[in-house]
C-alpha cells in the first residue's frame, strides 16, 4: 500500500513543504538574530513612538509651521540659543557633520528650536542655521508655544539672570522680564532627539555621542 | 666700572625673571569662529604653569571686545549650564585645559565681528599683580 505511485508523490510534496517551511523559519530567525546582535550604538529607542502634537511655531524664514514639517523625511531636533558660545555651535557643527556623511538630501533635516526668542529674532535664526548647514531648520515661537514643543520631547530648559544682585530664574513658558536686559544665561537640553517621517518622536540621543555612532544609528533607523 | 654695570644687569634680569616667573605658557589659543551677527565668541586654549607655585588668573580683557568672562560648562541632569568664574587657578607644573565643553573665555560685545582674518590679543591678570598678553587667530576648527 505504502509503495503506491500516488502515496509516494503527497509523502515528496511534504517534504518538499517542509524543507521550505524550515528554510522560511531559519531565514526569519536568523534576521530576528542579527537584528538582536547589531543593535543601536548611541540612539535611545522609546518603548513606543509618540506622535507628536499639533503646535504652531515659525521658521527661520518666517512661515509658520506645524507638524507637517516634519512629515515625509527624518529629522533630528535640538533645543538651544544662538547666543550660546559653546555648547550649541559644537553640536550644530557635529549635527552639520552628519548631514554631509550621511548625504541624505531631503530625506533627513536638523531642527534647531531656539528656546530664547527675545533674542533670537528671523534674521539672527536664519543667520545662525544656514552658517553651519542650510539643511539646518531654524524654528522660534512664542515662549508658551516653545515650552509646549519642548515639554512633547522632554526637553528641559529655563534661563537665569542676575538682577539687582540676586540670581534668578525663569523657567520654560514664561516671558522675560524687562528688568532682566540682554545678559542672562539659557540652560538647555543637550540631547537630539529622533522624529520619524510618520511625525513620531521614537527616541533620543544623549550627548556626549560619538558622530559615527549616530550615523550608524541613522543608517540603521532610515534603512540605509 | 665694567663689574658694576654686569652686577646692575645681573640684579636687572633677576628682577624680571621674578617677574616672569608669575606667567604661564598659553598653547594652541584660538577662537570659535561664530555665525554672522552672532554677538558671542568663545576662545580655548591650554595653559601650562612650569612654576613650581601655583598661578591665579584673576582678570582677563581683549581687545577685540568689551567683555570677557571666564566660564564653565557643566551639566545638570539633561541640561547644560554655564558658571561663570571669578578666577582660575592654574596649578604648580600643571596644564588647564579651557577646550569646548568645558572652560572658554567667552568674548562679548566686540566693537567689529570677529572673522577668520581677525588678530585678537588677549592680557591675563595675576593674582599677583603681573599681567602676560599673547595673540590668538579666529578658527573655524580647533588644532
Amino acid at each position: 500500500m505504502l509503495n503506491k505511485p500516488g502515496h509516494k508523490k503527497r509523502w515528496q510534496l511534504l517534504y518538499a513543504v517542509a524543507i521550505v517551511a524550515s528554510l522560511g523559519l531559519g531565514v526569519v530567525l536568523g534576521a530576528q538574530q542579527f537584528s538582536a546582535a547589531s543593535p543601536l550604538a548611541a540612539a535611545q529607542l522609546l518603548p513606543a513612538p509618540k506622535t507628536l502634537p499639533e503646535f504652531t511655531l515659525e521658521n527661520h524664514r518666517s512661515e509658520a509651521v506645524g507638524v507637517n514639517v516634519f512629515r515625509h523625511r527624518w529629522s533630528l531636533v535640538f533645543f538651544g540659543f544662538t547666543s550660546c558660545p559653546d555648547f550649541c555651535p559644537l553640536e550644530l557643527q557635529k549635527l552639520a557633520k552628519l548631514l554631509n556623511l550621511m548625504g541624505a538630501g531631503d530625506e533627513l533635516q536638523v531642527v534647531f528650536v531656539s528656546v530664547d526668542p527675545e533674542r533670537d529674532g528671523q534674521e539672527k535664526l536664519a543667520n545662525y542655521v544656514g552658517f553651519f548647514h542650510p539643511q539646518i531648520l531654524g524654528l522660534r515661537g512664542s515662549n508658551l508655544a516653545l515650552a509646549n514643543f519642548a515639554q512633547f520631547f522632554g526637553a528641559a530648559y529655563d534661563r537665569s539672570a542676575i538682577v539687582e544682585s540676586k540670581l534668578i530664574t525663569i523657567p520654560a513658558g514664561i516671558n522675560l522680564p524687562t528688568n532682566v536686559g540682554e545678559q542672562y544665561q539659557v540652560n538647555h537640553s543637550t540631547r537630539v532627539f529622533v522624529v520619524n517621517p510618520q511625525g513620531e518622536f521614537i527616541g533620543s540621543f544623549t550627548s556626549p555621542y560619538e558622530l559615527e555612532e549616530m550615523l550608524s544609528d541613522m543608517q540603521k533607523l532610515m534603512g540605509r | 666700572m665694567n663689574y658694576y654695570n654686569n652686577f646692575f644687569a645681573c640684579v636687572l634680569m633677576a628682577l624680571l625673571a621674578g617677574r616672569c616667573a608669575a606667567q604661564v605658557q598659553v598653547e594652541n589659543a584660538w577662537i570659535q569662529l561664530a555665525p554672522p551677527a552672532t554677538a558671542v565668541n568663545a576662545a580655548y586654549m591650554t595653559i601650562h604653569n612650569p612654576q613650581l607655585r601655583e598661578q591665579i588668573i584673576v582678570g582677563v580683557s581683549a581687545d577685540c571686545c568689551a567683555g570677557v568672562m571666564l566660564h564653565k560648562t557643566h551639566r545638570e541632569g539633561d541640561k547644560v549650564v554655564m558658571d561663570h568664574l571669578e578666577s582660575l587657578v592654574v596649578p604648580a607644573q600643571a596644564r588647564v585645559q579651557l577646550a569646548p565643553g568645558g572652560l572658554h573665555l567667552m568674548l562679548t560685545e566686540a566693537q567689529e565681528e570677529l572673522t577668520l582674518d581677525s588678530k585678537v590679543k588677549i592680557t591675563f591678570s595675576f593674582g599677583d599683580g603681573s599681567t602676560q598678553e599673547f595673540g590668538l587667530d579666529v578658527k573655524q576648527t580647533g588644532p
